[in-house]
């Protein structure tokens, strides 16, 4: 009698520290999967679930799978899915994520000022707030003044002598900051601008975060990164200078935050008024105090001059040019 | 009565070896039907960049394992000489090393001194201070086991170093091959620490493709050349794992008798001890430089939900892979059932979690499975098991059989046995296999980040994080909170332990 009561008890013990699934099931609530930065992103979720109700279960990447962990385990759980929004920080693993066909339509009434290229013409996504590329430079190495402040600093000869960086461009803003260059330039071009770069004594480092990081010590003398990595280094003091790209030319990419209602899901009311909230002014204006974006997509003239692009052309070449950025690229 | 326990015993045996082929079967029948529903490509594998990079993982990997046996031979010999009545809690405290997760190390080196410089360098510090654990842990067993009337009389003959490094090292020779082999393929497989220092390794090329989206079958087969070389090592692991021999001496080797300490041991020495002691330094300075302790405590209370999920994330898996490894090891006999717990060391966490979506969420129960942690502790067991399995074999058998069947006679009920008899006995192995396999999952990220329930959050996903907008406050004061609590944890256990040894003996 002992013995059975000690392995019902031990089974008890077991069983309870396995149920880890909240008593939940009667109040609302909204599974979000989101790759932006967690403590960001917490904040803003804290503020949906003052204002609405409803209670979110966040699911966070991490920065160092850029996005791919989230968006992996949305096609894995294509059959079964277990989140109803997808929240990105950036768009190519969302354009990815349509071609799975991982999303539902849904034209939010809160997008309707957004430009075109910045959201799915079938409401498959929609993109947000954006963090534009810029250069960010040491101004201890560059006292006189004079800034780098063109993509094509990385491979021009005068910039030879000072060390350089820009992310690996397989992932995060510099595979879309490829993209681009591709649609705009041709493939090959976009490709031999990396190979250029290196060349001309620029690293290819990690990440964005990683770029910042260099320049901030004064590991190298700039670099192009994001403007949320890059003013986190103005914020902890650190002697860098953030110039937004080719203001003076072409224009800077702009990279928008974006979201999608997962096909399927179990909560998609809650989903759409969670979609609601994300692509409010309002949402967008926090991010933009909060230092995560810097430039609003619903403002009809925006100061900044935008690179031209189209995401979704951009990203129908994905295969073949990431297949020449492998062959390419010395890692 | 005796046949009716022993049919109990050969239905619970049944039982078990069939728990056990699902908890590792299943991921790799998961492996396979990713790769037959995705299908097979061909492209190159090999190339002049990629051998390279081979090369150069080799290197890393050896370099590691050779480094952290000298820091561990080192150590260990000093620790029984000089530090005996401490020598408990010495380990504890290089325990708590093995715990705080080479990361942490990694991004206070970072904050310190930069990223851009010496990658290979550090990268190699860390990793070899952070695998010293492994190798401690099985050359302390390898030290139990060498007959002292050997040294005795080689002592007659040579000088003290000359044994020390001649003979002792040469008798131990299964044993620190058996641990390089393991710490090689761990070094080959990990791509976190080089990522953060910048170090361009083959296990940082296929994460890359990882993270740019390519298709899992296309990783699987960049992965060959890895897979390959960590399949050699696991059979030179294997192979000289059966030669170690676990028969305790009744001494220990270098307390009872005095050595002379030659000048080049003491520099060694020193050097080791101090490479372990510089990485304490390196985080408490880090902590001094960029936080406060009242930061430390705001994020301590901000992040106690995360501390109890991973501990509990942890535990879990840790006590059931004990559980596993000590029954199997104690009454199963089964050579491919062990192997079968070795070979999960060749699985990148990523892929097992991909895996185990892609298999479970074809069924109803998924939604269950992902939301109740079955899946997270489901992995971390999967994943732990190689680690406590050499932990407990090699301790386990340590232990004087005679004693115990002694003890056995009077008690024949196998459940009594077991709970009365047989776990206070085996009670210290237990705890170590159990340490070992805690201190693996607390800083385990790579299936973690997949399997997570909506809602969770764990530390070492949360630092992770915190890495990319470069709030070095929060990391140096998450950092010092988890050394902290564990060390608090070990010596607090190690102290009990210490002062109960004589029964568990």
């Amino acid at each position: 009698m002992k013995k059975t009561l000690i392995i019902i008890f031990i089974s008890l013990l077991f069983l309870s520290s396995c149920s880890g699934e909240r008593n939940i099931e009667e109040e609302k609530k909204v599974v979000v999967y989101t790759s932006v930065d967690q403590h960001i992103a917490e904040e803003i979720l804290n503020d949906f679930e003052n204002e609405t109700g409803i209670k979110v279960l966040p699911v966070f990447d991490i920065e160092a799978s850029k996005t791919t962990g989230l968006a992996n385990r949305l096609i894995s759980e294509k059959d079964n899915p277990q989140g109803d929004v997808f929240w990105s920080s950036e768009i190519i693993m969302t354009l990815k994520l349509k071609e799975e066909g991982i999303f539902q339509p849904y034209i939010s009434e809160e997008s309707l000022n957004i430009p075109k290229s910045y959201k799915d013409k079938d409401g498959f996504w929609t993109g947000f707030g954006g963090r534009a590329r810029v250069m960010i430079v040491n101004k201890d190495i560059f006292k006189n003044g004079e800034y780098p402040s063109s993509v094509y600093d990385l491979t021009n000869e005068k910039y030879k002598d000072y060390k350089k960086a820009i992310a690996y461009p397989m992932f995060g803003t510099t595979l879309t900051h490829i993209f681009v260059m591709s649609q705009n330039w041709g493939l090959d071009e976009a490709v031999q601008y990396f190979v250029d770069a290196q060349e001309n004594n620029t690293l290819i480092v990690d990440g964005n975060s990683v770029v910042r990081d260099l320049v901030a010590s004064g590991e190298i003398a700039f670099g192009i990164t994001d403007t949320d990595d890059a003013f986190a280094a103005v914020k902890d003091g650190k002697p860098v200078e953030v110039i937004y790209l080719d203001q003076d030319s072409i224009g800077t990419l702009v990279i928008p935050n974006t979201v999608g209602l997962v096909n399927g899901c179990s909560n998609p009311e809650e989903g759409k008024i969670f979609m609601d909230f994300i692509l409010k002014k309002e949402t967008e204006n926090k991010l933009i105090e909060m230092g995560f974006i810097d430039i609003s997509l619903n403002d009809e003239e925006p100061d900044l001059k935008f690179l031209e692009c189209d995401f979704q052309k951009a990203y129908e070449n994905s295969d073949e040019l990431l297949e020449e950025i492998q062959n390419a690229l010395v890692r | 009565m005796l046949l009716l326990d022993k049919f109990r015993n050969k239905i619970f045996l049944k039982v078990l070896s069939a728990v056990i082929l699902t908890i590792v079967l299943i991921p790799f029948l998961s492996i396979l039907d990713l790769l037959v529903k995705e299908g097979i490509t061909y492209k190159e594998i090999l190339n002049i960049r990629r051998i390279n990079l081979i090369l150069k993982s080799v290197a890393l990997s050896l370099s590691v394992a050779l480094v952290s046996l000298f820091i561990s031979f080192n150590c260990i010999i000093y620790i029984s000489k000089k530090l005996k009545r401490y020598s408990f809690l010495i380990i504890a405290v290089v325990f708590t090393l093995f715990i705080i997760s080479p990361y942490i190390h990694a991004l206070s080196w970072i904050k310190l001194f930069g990223i851009g410089s010496f990658s290979f360098f550090k990268t190699l510090l860390v990793l070899s201070a952070y695998y010293s654990t492994i190798n401690i842990l099985i050359l302390s067993v390898g030290f139990h086991s060498i007959d002292l009337s050997y040294i005795d009389s080689a002592r007659i003959y040579k000088k003290d170093g000359s044994v020390i490094y001649n003979i002792v090292f040469k008798m131990l020779k299964p044993y620190w091959i058996s641990s390089s082999a393991l710490i090689f393929i761990l070094v080959m497989s990990d791509f976190s620490i080089p990522s953060l220092f910048q170090l361009k390794t083959y296990s940082l090329e296929i994460f890359t493709y990882y993270t740019s989206g390519t298709s899992f079958s296309e990783i699987i087969y960049i992965s060959i050349p890895l897979v390959i070389l960590n399949i050699t090592a696991l059979i030179i692991l294997i192979k000289y794992s059966k030669k170690m021999e676990f028969k305790k001496q009744g001494m220990n080797l270098f307390s009872n008798f005095n050595l002379n300490f030659n000048f080049f041991y003491k520099i060694t020495t020193f050097s080791s001890i101090f490479i372990l002691t510089i990485m304490f330094l390196v985080i408490f300075l880090n902590f001094i430089d960029s936080s406060n302790f009242k930061l430390a405590y705001e994020t301590y209370k901000s992040n106690i939900e995360e501390i109890k999920y991973s501990f509990k994330a942890a535990f879990i898996p840790s006590l059931l892979s004990i559980m596993i490894v000590f029954i199997l090891e104690k009454y199963s006999k089964n050579k491919l059932t062990k192997i079968l717990l070795i070979i999960p060391i060749l699985i990148s966490g990523s892929l097992l979690g991909i895996a185990l979506i892609n298999f479970f969420s074809r069924f109803n129960i998924y939604s269950s499975l992902i939301t109740s942690n079955t899946l997270l502790y489901y992995a971390n067991t999967f994943k732990v098991l190689p680690f406590v399995y050499f932990v407990l074999k090699g301790t386990l058998e340590t232990k004087d059989q005679n004693l115990l069947n002694s003890g056995l006679i009077y008690e024949k009920n196998w459940f009594r046995r077991l709970i009365k008899i047989e776990i206070p006995y085996y009670i210290f192995p237990l705890f170590s296999g159990f340490y070992v396999g805690f201190g693996f999952l607390t800083g385990e990220i790579a299936s973690s980040i997949l399997l997570i329930p909506p809602g969770e959050q764990l530390l070492s996903l949360k630092i992770y994080s915190y890495l990319h907008y470069g709030s070095s406050g929060k990391i140096s004061a998450l950092g010092l909170i988890i050394i902290s609590f564990f060390s608090a944890i070990t010596i607090c256990l190690g102290l009990i332990i210490n002062r109960k040894r004589r029964y568990f003996r």
